[in-house]
């Protein structure tokens, strides 16, 4: 029995007066996949979002590896994350938009190279290398060197494996390739 | 006919001298921008600093420098600022021009930044942070590549505006091509032609590059037009 990866805790998010979250409890375990289902405005976006520190919950914790994202400790007590936290925390979460958000000023493969280079401060060539290979298996060995234009036309499921290639491309290799299963 | 209100030999006696100061007059245009270009960034990320009161001081002095006249603004730094107690320092003519009309445009170019760096869509701010970059890479990567770009037509046509304002720098003793001819005029007591020559050179020079810029601005608006019907589809 492992311990989960991903725990929600009484997690709770409004936005103004709306009550988006009323006390989510969730554990996902390691290789685990897990599908939210709903009505449109019921809230599955905004899980994924508070999972990936886009935004904060308004009470409760989301722990990822044992690591609090939105609380850290200091001097004994549990205070709000700092941005150096999230930073910390963020390492091993991706996350593919619903429109992708891809970077439309950048090739397909700079898309996927920006992360593992400036984050992760690896060698260009291992990740060019490792990014190719993703993107030749997941989507086509078309769209590597395609730019903005072009990949604007593409079918939305090539452009999502091409988003699920740039958030994968800066995670752990362990982590990622559990993922390419 | 009266020919003594316009002779082309004064014309072509007072052409070099003038000439003269073309150099001196393009070199404050590219510096004053530059200085505009950078500093237009200073004011930019002051602003983006999240403290109500600064943000408010800092507003406050963006607004009062420009809506101040520039040529006040030279006048201050040329002859007041060198009597201020503490600050006040001399600056050559050269050197006041260019922080005065490099400090005056800054202000509005700032203005052209903020609303690139607006134009960026919420979603690749977001991306940038999903994908862990530091703020100084989610910048420089992410979101001043696709803000500036399209504001370069604008930043253009302040080049051109700011071309046309530097004769101002005149009245603080820059021998520009304003002041070579009003030195000529008031030698030889004749204006009509170094004045004329003042205006060609002004229309020579800005009236082809408004129309690259015009060309600069179609091809930004076919881009991202392009860009745009594909964003929707």
């Amino acid at each position: 029995m492992t311990a989960p990866i991903v725990q929600y805790r009484d997690v709770c998010k409004s936005f103004g007066d709306v009550e988006v979250l009323k006390g989510i409890n969730l554990d996902i375990n390691p290789a685990e996949k897990v599908a939210v289902i709903g009505p449109s405005g019921s809230g599955k976006t905004t899980i994924i979002r508070l999972l990936m520190t886009l935004e904060e919950p308004t009470s409760g914790d989301i722990i990822v590896s044992g690591e609090n994202l939105w609380k850290m400790e200091k001097n004994g007590d549990m205070v709000r994350a700092n941005e150096h936290h999230l930073r910390k925390v963020r390492g091993d979460i991706g996350m593919v938009f619903q429109h992708f958000n891809l970077f439309p000023h950048m090739t397909i493969l700079e898309n996927c190279m920006t992360a593992p280079i400036h984050v992760k401060k690896e060698n260009k060539e291992e990740v060019r290398k490792r990014a190719i290979e993703m993107l030749e298996k997941k989507a086509s060995s078309l769209v590597v060197k395609s730019s903005v234009s072009r990949w604007q036309g593409l079918l939305s499921c090539v452009r999502r494996s091409c988003s699920l290639t740039r958030s994968l491309q800066p995670l752990t290799p362990s982590l990622s390739a559990r993922c390419w299963k | 006919m009266n020919t003594t209100y316009w002779s082309w030999d004064r014309f072509f006696e007072a052409l070099p001298f003038i000439l003269d100061g073309l150099g001196l007059t393009i070199f404050l245009t590219i510096s004053c921008f530059i200085f505009a270009l950078v500093f237009g960034f200073v004011w930019t990320f002051l602003r983006r600093i999240p403290n109500r009161p600064f943000n408010w001081i800092v507003s406050w002095v963006m607004e009062f420098i420009r809506t101040t006249p520039p040529l006040v603004q030279l006048f201050f730094i040329y002859y007041a600022w060198p009597v201020m107690p503490l600050v006040g320092t001399t600056l050559s003519p050269v050197q006041s021009a260019i922080l005065g009309l490099g400090l005056h445009y800054s202000t509005y170019i700032s203005e052209i930044y903020r609303s690139g760096i607006e134009s960026v869509e919420k979603g690749q701010w977001e991306a940038a942070q999903a994908l862990n970059l530091s703020t100084l890479d989610k910048w420089r990567k992410v979101i001043l590549p696709q803000a500036i770009p399209p504001t370069v037509p604008m930043l253009g046509n302040y080049f051109i505006i700011l071309f046309k304002e530097v004769p101002l720098v005149s009245t603080i003793s820059v021998a520009e091509i304003l002041l070579l001819a009003n030195t000529y005029g008031a030698r030889n007591w004749a204006y009509l032609e170094p004045l004329t020559i003042v205006g060609i050179i002004f229309l020579l020079l800005s009236y082809p590059s408004s129309i690259l810029i015009r060309k600069l601005e179609d091809r930004m608006n076919t881009r991202f037009d392009k860009n745009a019907l594909a964003k929707s589809s």
